[in-house]
């Protein structure tokens, strides 16, 4: 097998590097802006701060709330005057 | 994971014997070591620390609760501002705990110009807090008459004795909306706040702390302890471009994190112009990814299980294995994977929690670096997919927000994705997607150690041939005994402390303020590694045959099934009462 060039490797890096680009910074906001849905999705996504590439329950701040919230759901779930209801 | 050079099918005989030596020269081993360090420093960092009032305030606010639980049928607003309360109370938000944080800061979010990631001047920040003041002030003004509305909507419901159905609903429907208007203004509060900031030299000193740690166990192995420092700084480098990139407006809209960034540049280097000598010795991605997910381990706390009641252990502990093994023996049968590693690697990527469950799986079953990329790789192009889907689908179904929210949660894969999709819909929503998929998270320390165990036992023998409990031993992967372990302690030390105090200190200190910065950056070097030591044929070779991909296709569409069948049975047959007052 031949080895590749200096010059050939580098250029398929730069290549690369520029095809990233283009898909992050042109394509990738373009298909966003182009659907409506996407585009709503995208502006709450910012708006909320949830950084959705995260993927353990640890880097996501709001799993802290939910988990706040549903454990005293059920500790101290609403029922009105009289015995609390067995599950 | 390991490179096998030779694989007869369901056969791998391993007659090495474990020594005494084994503990201070194997990488498994030392993976336990190092990562039981940094628990331990966490603990004597932040456990002897509580905030101030800590237990006064959880018991004022939990007496509370239960005075306004006992005294109407839905959560007053009074009870919320005791949860807001106790919410408040986060040891890593104490000023010793925000220096350390600094020190394991990742770049920040940023849109058009990569360096807002990395440096932000004063004058900047102050541009853009009087830049969001209006925005916050109206906020603030929308939140305080949508609680004059909710307090006066809540007397009238208290006037009737509660016993008005229709007052009721309309003091909890104005209550909802005081809470939509109480986030908004606090998002748009956290907008005024922002801080100058300069990461870079936090980069470079945690840099040099993370080399010298890894040297230690480096250095104890016999390996090249100079050539790892050496070539650290290129994976250092390409981790923080991992996390720039990850960072970055657009690629948050896609779901797209670090993970995916770090495997997709180092490939790109490793495939064009080659990985160069000095940076190899550096490439150590078992090691890495071993110390990630023993810290891993302690965020594994069972106690969370019970965190939405039964319906949410249903969901999430009952589907999830059913479809994990159904998946892996439709692989098996039907599909006829050659490589059982890729096909249960990718089974635990779909059916448990995403990445973090292909982590650990791979490691647990020694998988190949190539097909724990393929799994993530697929995972995250059906994540953005079903992030954005979803919600549609939902909406346009009419299907209940709360029955919704555990759908996604038991069925999208990764966290981020599935409380963006979760809060799209609704708080409530919100709520119960991300507590799902919480419960979920747990399931990997059983699902490492279940297929560590079906391993050794049943899949690394001759057929035909017993296996011994020494040899059992012997090949059973001696950091997930780190993982689980940490499991264990941490999750006794969380009953220990009691529910308030534990998630104060442990979640929110120990875990969130400290261990897990370390655990992000392991990972995140893991995959660095893992992209450059990647040969594209390599990985084409894995998805040869578009199994993986129909494998994966066929079992999340099972698992999307499955978990909205249960979904519904336990949260609106079974347990209404459970779901009409989340």
């Amino acid at each position: 097998m031949q080895e590749k060039s200096t010059l050939r490797r580098w250029t398929s890096l730069i290549l690369g590097l520029a095809a990233t680009w283009a898909v992050c910074f042109v394509a990738a906001p373009a298909f966003v802006e182009s659907n409506q849905t996407m585009t709503r999705m995208a502006r709450f996504i910012d708006e909320s701060g949830i950084n959705t590439g995260k993927f353990y329950y640890t880097d996501v701040e709001a799993c802290a709330v939910a988990n706040l919230n549903t454990r005293n759901t059920v500790l101290y779930r609403p029922h009105g005057p009289g015995p609390k209801p067995v599950d | 994971m390991a490179e096998k050079t030779e694989q007869t099918p369901g056969a791998v005989v391993d007659n090495a014997a474990s020594t005494w030596s084994d503990l201070w020269t194997k990488e498994d081993y030392w993976a336990i070591w190092l990562g039981a360090l940094l628990l331990i420093v966490g603990c004597i960092i932040f456990l002897p620390r509580p905030p101030e009032g800590m237990q006064e305030v959880f018991d004022k606010s939990n007496a509370v609760m239960q005075a306004e639980a006992e005294r109407a049928p839905f959560k007053t607003v009074a009870w919320y501002k005791a949860q807001d309360a106790k919410e408040k109370f986060k040891a890593r938000n104490e000023p010793y705990a925000k220096s350390i944080g600094k020190w394991l800061s990742t770049p920040k979010g940023w849109s058009d110009n990569p360096l807002d990631a990395l440096y932000l001047s004063k004058e900047r920040a102050e541009a853009l807090n009087a830049k969001a003041m209006p925005k916050y002030e109206a906020a603030k003004e929308k939140a305080a008459a949508a609680l004059e509305e909710a307090l006066a909507a809540e007397t009238l419901a208290a006037e009737a004795a509660f016993q008005d159905a229709t007052l009721n609903t309309a003091a909890s429907d104005k209550i909802d909306n005081w809470r939509r208007a109480r986030n908004a203004e606090s998002k748009a509060k956290s907008k005024t706040q922002t801080k100058a900031f300069n990461i870079i030299p936090h980069l470079l000193g945690l840099m040099v702390i993370i080399a010298l740690f890894f040297s230690i166990g480096i250095k104890a192995m016999g390996k090249d302890t100079a050539g790892f420092l050496k070539g650290f700084i290129a994976v250092f480098a390409l981790a923080t471009l991992a996390y720039l990139m990850a960072n970055q407006s657009t690629m948050k809209h896609y779901g797209i994190g670090d993970a995916a960034w770090a495997i997709f540049v180092g490939m790109l280097i490793a495939n064009t112009i080659g990985t160069p000598q000095w940076v190899k010795p550096a490439l150590e991605v078992e090691f890495y990814i071993k110390t990630g997910l023993v810290l891993l381990g302690a965020e594994v706390l069972f106690n969370k299980i019970i965190a939405i009641g039964v319906p949410g252990i249903f969901v999430a502990w009952v589907v999830t294995p059913i479809v994990l093994i159904c998946t892996f023996i439709f692989g098996q049968k039907v599909l006829k994977i050659p490589s059982k590693t890729l096909n249960i690697v990718i089974s635990a990527d779909m059916s448990v929690c995403g990445t973090s469950a292909a982590i650990a799986t791979a490691a647990a079953c020694r998988a190949k670096k190539e097909e724990l990329t393929t799994a993530i790789g697929l995972s995250l192009v059906f994540t953005a997919i079903m992030m954005i889907v979803m919600p549609m689908i939902i909406k346009a179904t009419g299907m209940p927000y709360i029955l919704g929210g555990a759908w996604m949660g038991g069925t999208i894969d990764a966290t981020g994705a599935v409380a963006a999709a979760g809060a799209f819909l609704s708080e409530k929503a919100l709520y119960v997607a991300a507590t799902i998929k919480m419960i979920q998270n747990v399931l990997i320390g059983v699902t490492a150690f279940g297929v560590a165990v079906y391993w050794c036992t049943r899949v690394e023998c001759e057929a035909g041939r017993t296996v011994g409990w020494g040899e059992i031993w012997n090949r059973f992967p001696k950091f997930v005994l780190g993982f689980l372990a940490a499991s264990v302690i941490f999750s006794w030390l969380y009953t220990y402390l009691g529910e308030d105090a534990g998630f104060t200190m442990v979640d929110q200190g120990v875990l969130r303020g400290f261990t897990r910065g370390f655990r992000g950056w392991f990972f995140c070097l893991s995959f660095a590694a893992i992209g450059l030591a990647t040969n594209f044929r390599e990985l084409r070779h894995h998805f040869k045959g578009g199994k993986p991909l129909i494998l994966y296709v066929c079992g999340q569409s099972f698992n999307l099934v499955l978990t909205l069948v249960m979904a519904y049975i336990m949260f609106y047959l079974v347990f209404p009462e459970i779901t009409a007052n989340i």
